[in-house]
C-alpha cells in the first residue's frame, strides 16, 4: 500500500493546523471588532447627542444675533473629543445660510475648524501659508508643484481631501475663493468635482468665468473633471449672472458653444418666475436673436430656441417662427417644444403645420405643445386631427389625445347641444375608423362628468353622450366592445343596460374576423415613416 | 488495485485542494480590492454628493422597465416604490408578460388605468403588444400588456416603449431604496466615458417590514435557509463585484436593479432568449457591440444603491433558482467563449471571464466532486487525516473568513442592520452557511452546469413563491417561513 507520509513533507501537517488556527483566530477577532465597534459608536452618538443639546442654546443665541463670534467661540471651545467637535461642526454648518456665512466663517476660524479642513485638503504646510494669508493678510506664496501627483490622484488619498474642500467651499466667499483656487490645482478628479460642486452651491459671480473656463477644458479633454459635473454646477446660477456667459458664446468650438447655450437654457428653465426680455442682458439678447438662429451648429440652434422662448418678445416670436422651418429635424423638434408657452399663441398655426412634419419626433412634439396651450390648443389639436389626411400625424395626435385625457374630456360634449358636439363626434368617428377604440370602449362603461370641452354650456345629458358614443363605436364593433356591452347589460341600474341587452339579443352586432389586437396595439409602430 | 486506487484518489485530492487554493487566492485578491473600493465609496458617499444630482436638470432621464409575470402579490408595492423614487425625470413602464393571475387587474384597479391605443415603435423586434394602459393622473406610468413570451421579450417591449436615453430594469418583486436610482446614475453623470451599464446591490427582504412600497424596518428572517442566503448575498455583493469593478472587469450586474444605456442595448439587439440569465448575456452583448463600434465605455458597479428582494424560502425553490442561475451563466460564458482571454475586451476578457468560467462554472463541479470524494476517501481508503483537514480549512474555514469579512464590511460601510443582534446573527450564520448550506448550493449549481452542457431548455421566467411584500396600503412582515 502507498505510504502517504513519504509523499508529503512532515511539516505540512503542522502548516495545516496553523492555518486552521489562524482562520479561527481571525474569525474571533472580527466578532470582537464588531462588538467593540458597536459599543464605541453607541458611546460616540451618546456624547454627540449630549453635545448637540448642550451647544444648541449658545449657537441659537448666536444665530439670533444676541451674541457675536467673539463671545460664541470660547463657549464652544470646551469640546475636545471627536464626537463633541462633530456635534459643534454639525450645528454650525447645519444652520448655514447666505446671510450668516461671514459670521459663521468667523466662528469656524476661531475654533480652528477651518485650519483643520485646510490641512486635510492641502497639507499642513500649505494650509499654514493659506491661513496666514487669510487671517494675517500675508502674501500667499506660489504653490509648490505637488509631489507624488500620480499617488494623489488615487481615490485612496483623495476622499478626505474632497470632503475638506467641499466644507471649505461653503465658507464666506472671501475665504472660499482662496481655498477653491487652491483646490483647482489638485490632480484628483474627486477633489475637482467637490470643488466644482461647491462653486455651484455658492453661486458667486466671480466663479462663473472659472467654471466656464473649466467647462471649455473638460470639453476639450484637458481637464479631468467630467463635463456633466461642471455643467451641474453651472446651471445652479441665477439668470442675473447670465452676462458672464456672453463672451463664451462666440467660442469657435461648436460643442463648447452648445454646452454654454444649454446651460443658459437650463438656468432660464429653472427660473422661479416667468422671465421677460428685461431680465436678460442686452448683449445676450442680441446674440440669441441675431446670431443663434444662423449658427452653424445644429445643437446650438436647437437649444437656442429653448432660450428664445423665455424672452417673451415679438422679436423672439419671429426668431422661433424661422427656427420652426429649419431644415434640421432636431432644431424643429426643440423649437416646437420651446413654443409650449401661451405667450406664443401667435405661432399656433405654425405648430399645427408641424403636426404633419415628416419626422415623427417633431410630430409628437407639436402635438404635445398644442395640448399645452389649454383649451384653445386642444381644440386646434382636435381640428388638426380632423383636417389632416396624413396617417402618421393622425396617429400621433390620437396618442396625445388619449394620453393627455383629451378624449375623456371631449366625451360629455357628445351629449351637449352646443356647437362643440359635432367636433367631438367627428373626432370619435375618426378614432373609430382608425381602430383606436380601446379608450372609447372603456369610457362607454363609465359615467360621464361635466364637460370641460369648449366654451359652451356644460353637457346637459350624460346618457345621450354615452348613447352617441355607443352608436359611433357600433360603426366598427370589436371584441372589446362586445365585452363592454355584456358588462353594461349585466348592470341593471345602468342607463345603457337595456340598449346593450337588446343589441346583444338581436345579434345585429358582428365583430369582423380580423383580430382585435392588431388594430389595438400596433398603431404606427412599423408604419411610422421616421 | 487498492494501491492504484489510493494513488488516483491521492492525486484527485490534490486537484481539489489545488482548486480551492486557486479559488481562494482569487477571492482574496477580490476581497482586498473590494475592501478598498467599498470603504472608499462609503466614505465618499457619506458627503452626500448625490444631493446636487437630485434636482439637477443635467441628470439624464431614466425609463424604469418592470417586466412582470404572475406577480399579483408584489407588483403594486414595486410600482408604488418606483413612483416614489427620488429622481427628477423618470418614466415607468410595466410590461405584463401575459400573466394568468391578477397582475394586470390589480394595476388597472389601483391606478385607475384606461386602455389606450398607443404608438409602439419596434426598435427591437418583439411583435405588437396586446394592449396599453395609462392614466393621465399618473403621467409617468404606462402599462403594456404583452403576449406571454418570456422575460427577455417583456424587457425588449419595455425598451421599445421607453423614450429616455437610459433605462433601469427592476424586477417586479423588488423594493428599491428612495435614493437608489440617483446613486446608480451618479457614475453616469460623473464619468468622462460613456457608462453603458450601472449595477447596484441586491439584498434579501425576507424578515423586513414593508409598507406602501417602502422598507419600513430592516430585520432578519427566522429560518436558517433564508439567513444563509442573506449572508451569501452580502458576500457576493460586497466581496466580488466591487473588486471586479475596480479592475474594470464587471461581467455581471443583477438585472433585478440595473441601469443600461438604451441606444447601446438596442444596437446590441436587446435581450436575447437563448440564455436564461438575460441580464448577464445582455452585458456581454453590449460589450461586444461597443468594442466592434470602437467606442470607449464603462460598465460600473456601485456598492450603495440597494434593491431589496424576496428570496426563496424552501430548498426546492432555492434549488430551482440556483440551477437556473448557474445554467444561465454557463450558457452565457459558453456563447461568448471567444471573449475569454481575449485582450480586446480588456480586464473582462483577460481576467473576469476566465475567472467566472474556470472558478465559478467549472470550479463548482470540482467543488461538488471534492465535497463528496474527500470525506469518502478518508473513510473508505484511509487517506491521511491532514488532507481532509486541509480540505476543510480551505473550503469551510476560508469560506467562513470571507463571509465574516463581508458582514464586517457591510457593518462598516453600509450598516443597514440596525441591531447588534442582527450582526451577531449574521456572523454566526457566516459559519453555518459554510457547513451545509454552501455544499448544498454547490450541488445545485453543479447540476445547473451539467444541464447547460446537456442542452436542457428551461422555463423562461424564474419562479419564486411570493408571500407578499406589504400589499399596497398595508403593512406586511416577511416572516413565517415554512422552510
Amino acid at each position: 500500500m502507498l505510504n502517504f507520509q513519504t509523499l508529503v513533507p512532515e511539516h505540512l501537517v503542522r502548516v495545516v493546523l496553523w492555518l486552521a488556527a489562524i482562520v479561527l483566530a481571525i474569525d474571533l477577532v472580527m466578532v470582537l471588532y464588531i462588538f467593540l465597534r458597536r459599543m464605541a459608536r453607541r458611546r460616540y452618538f451618546d456624547v454627540k447627542d449630549a453635545a448637540t443639546k448642550k451647544y444648541s442654546e449658545p449657537v441659537g443665541r448666536f444665530l439670533a444675533g444676541e451674541i457675536d463670534a467673539e463671545q460664541l467661540a470660547p463657549l464652544l471651545r470646551n469640546g475636545r473629543s471627536r464626537a463633541v467637535r462633530d456635534a459643534i461642526q454639525g450645528l454650525l454648518m447645519g444652520s448655514l445660510t447666505e446671510s450668516n456665512r461671514p459670521s459663521l466663517a468667523a466662528v469656524l476660524l476661531k475654533l480652528g475648524i477651518v485650519d483643520r479642513w485646510a490641512a486635510d485638503a492641502f497639507g499642513k504646510r500649505r494650509a499654514r501659508e493659506i491661513m496666514r494669508h487669510l487671517v494675517d493678510l500675508e502674501p500667499l506664496p506660489p504653490a509648490r508643484k505637488p509631489r507624488f501627483e500620480r499617488i494623489r490622484q488615487r481615490r485612496l488619498f483623495c476622499v478626505a481631501r474632497a470632503a475638506a474642500v467641499a466644507q471649505l467651499g461653503q465658507l464666506d466667499p472671501q475665504y472660499a475663493q482662496v481655498f477653491m483656487n487652491e483646490a483647482m490645482r489638485d490632480p484628483s478628479s474627486y477633489v475637482g468635482r467637490a470643488n466644482v460642486s461647491a462653486m455651484g452651491r455658492n453661486r458667486e459671480a466671480f466663479q462663473v468665468t472659472v467654471l466656464l473656463e473649466l467647462l471649455r477644458q473638460s470639453t476639450g479633454g484637458v481637464s479631468h473633471i467630467p463635463v456633466l459635473s461642471v455643467k451641474t454646477a453651472l446651471v445652479r446660477y441665477p439668470v442675473a449672472q447670465l452676462e458672464h456667459f456672453v463672451p463664451f458664446l462666440a467660442d469657435p468650438d461648436a460643442r463648447f458653444r452648445f454646452l454654454v447655450v444649454d446651460s443658459i437654457r437650463e438656468i432660464c428653465d429653472a427660473a422661479p418666475a416667468p422671465l421677460s426680455v428685461s431680465d436678460f442682458p442686452e448683449t445676450l439678447l442680441r446674440w440669441f436673436l441675431n446670431h443663434a438662429p444662423l449658427d452653424g451648429s445644429i445643437d446650438v440652434r436647437a437649444r437656442s430656441a429653448r432660450v428664445l422662448r423665455h424672452f417673451h418678445d415679438p422679436r423672439a416670436t419671429a426668431a422661433l417662427r424661422a427656427l420652426l422651418l429649419d431644415p434640421d429635424e432636431f432644431v424643429r423638434l426643440h423649437t416646437v417644444r420651446a413654443c409650449a408657452d401661451r405667450y406664443y399663441t401667435e405661432l399656433l398655426q405654425d405648430i399645427v403645420r408641424r403636426m404633419t412634419d415628416d419626422r415623427w419626433r417633431v410630430r409628437e412634439a407639436s402635438v404635445k405643445t398644442l395640448a399645452a396651450f389649454g383649451m384653445t390648443g386642444r381644440q386646434q389639436l382636435a381640428q388638426g386631427f380632423l383636417d389632416t389626411s396624413d396617417r402618421y400625424a393622425s396617429e400621433q395626435i390620437a396618442e396625445e389625445m388619449q394620453r393627455g385625457g383629451i378624449v375623456a374630456e371631449m366625451l360629455p360634449a357628445l351629449g351637449s347641444a352646443n356647437g362643440n358636439m359635432p367636433q367631438a363626434s367627428n373626432v370619435f368617428f375618426k378614432l373609430v375608423r382608425m381602430g383606436k377604440t380601446s379608450l372609447l370602449t372603456d369610457l362607454l362603461t363609465q359615467e360621464t362628468r361635466m364637460s370641460r370641452w369648449g366654451d359652451g354650456a356644460p353637457a346637459s345629458d350624460p346618457k345621450r353622450a354615452r348613447e352617441r358614443l355607443l352608436d359611433i363605436l357600433l360603426v366598427a364593433p370589436t371584441a372589446h366592445l362586445m365585452d363592454a356591452m355584456r358588462t353594461l347589460a349585466d348592470r341593471k341600474t345602468d342607463e345603457l343596460s337595456a340598449r346593450a341587452r337588446s343589441l346583444l339579443q338581436s345579434g345585429s352586432v358582428h365583430v369582423p374576423i380580423a383580430p382585435e389586437r392588431s388594430n389595438a396595439a400596433t398603431a404606427g409602430g412599423k408604419r411610422s415613416r421616421a | 488495485m487498492h494501491e492504484f486506487l489510493s494513488r488516483v484518489v491521492y492525486y484527485a485530492d490534490w486537484v481539489f485542494i489545488g482548486y480551492f487554493i486557486a479559488a481562494n487566492l482569487g477571492y482574496t485578491c477580490l476581497m482586498a480590492l473590494s475592501l478598498y473600493s467599498v470603504s472608499l465609496h462609503a466614505k465618499y458617499a457619506s458627503r452626500k454628493p448625490y444631493k446636487d444630482l437630485a434636482d439637477s436638470p443635467v441628470t439624464p432621464p431614466v425609463a424604469i422597465v418592470i417586466a412582470a409575470y404572475n406577480e399579483e402579490k408584489t407588483i403594486l408595492d414595486t410600482v408604488l416604490c418606483v413612483l416614489g423614487l427620488n429622481y427628477l425625470e423618470k418614466e415607468i413602464i410595466v410590461v405584463d408578460d401575459g400573466s394568468t393571475d391578477g397582475t394586470l387587474d390589480r394595476l388597472i384597479e389601483r391606478f385607475r388605468l384606461k386602455r389606450m391605443d398607443l404608438i409602439y415603435r419596434e426598435d427591437i423586434k418583439t411583435g405588437a403588444p396586446v394592449a396599453f394602459y395609462h392614466n393621465p393622473t399618473f403621467p409617468q406610468l404606462t402599462v403594456v400588456a404583452a403576449e406571454h413570451g418570456g422575460k427577455p421579450h417583456a424587457l425588449n417591449t419595455g425598451i421599445n416603449m421607453a423614450r429616455s436615453p437610459y433605462f433601469c430594469t427592476v424586477d417586479a418583486d423588488c423594493v428599491i431604496e428612495k435614493d437608489a436610482l440617483l446613486r446608480l446614475m451618479a457614475p453616469v453623470v460623473h464619468s468622462s466615458e460613456k457608462v453603458i451599464v450601472s449595477g447596484g446591490i441586491v439584498r434579501i427582504a425576507n424578515g423586513c417590514v414593508l409598507s406602501d412600497g417602502r422598507l419600513q424596518r430592516v430585520d432578519l428572517p427566522r429560518s436558517w435557509l433564508e439567513l444563509c442566503q442573506v449572508v451569501e448575498y452580502i458576500r457576493t455583493f460586497m466581496f466580488g463585484r466591487p473588486g471586479w469593478n475596480m479592475l474594470n472587469g464587471t461581467f455581471i450586474a443583477s438585472g433585478a436593479f440595473c441601469v443600461l444605456h438604451r441606444a447601446s442595448a438596442i444596437g446590441s439587439g436587446g435581450f436575447r432568449d437563448d440564455t436564461v440569465t438575460e441580464d448577464i448575456d445582455m452585458i456581454a452583448a453590449m460589450r461586444r457591440y461597443l468594442v466592434a463600434q470602437k467606442e470607449t465605455f464603462r460598465v460600473v458597479f456601485t456598492s450603495d444603491p440597494i434593491c431589496w428582494t424576496e428570496a426563496p424560502r424552501s430548498l426546492r425553490m432555492l434549488a430551482r433558482q440556483r440551477r437556473r442561475w448557474q445554467l444561465g451563466m454557463t450558457q452565457t460564458l459558453w456563447a461568448n467563449r471567444d471573449m475569454i482571454f481575449n485582450p480586446k475586451y480588456g480586464a473582462t476578457g483577460v481576467l473576469s471571464m476566465p475567472f467566472h468560467f474556470f472558478i465559478e462554472v467549472i470550479g463548482c463541479v470540482v467543488e461538488a466532486l471534492g465535497t463528496i470524494l474527500v470525506p469518502l476517501c478518508l473513510l473508505v481508503l484511509h487517506t491521511p487525516f491532514w488532507i481532509f483537514l486541509l480540505f476543510l480549512v480551505l473550503s469551510i474555514g476560508y469560506g467562513t473568513l470571507l463571509s465574516m469579512g463581508s458582514v464586517v464590511m457591510e457593518e462598516i460601510t453600509q450598516g443597514r442592520y440596525p441591531k447588534l443582534r442582527h450582526v451577531m446573527t449574521l456572523m454566526l450564520y457566516s459559519v453555518i452557511e459554510n457547513v451545509g448550506y454552501r455544499q448544498i448550493v454547490t450541488f445545485f449549481r453543479a447540476a445547473g452546469v451539467l444541464q447547460a452542457f446537456r442542452g436542457r431548455r428551461w422555463n423562461r421566467w424564474e419562479f419564486v413563491e411570493h408571500h407578499g411584500m406589504g400589499a399596497a396600503g398595508g403593512t406586511t412582515e416577511l416572516t413565517g417561513s415554512k422552510a
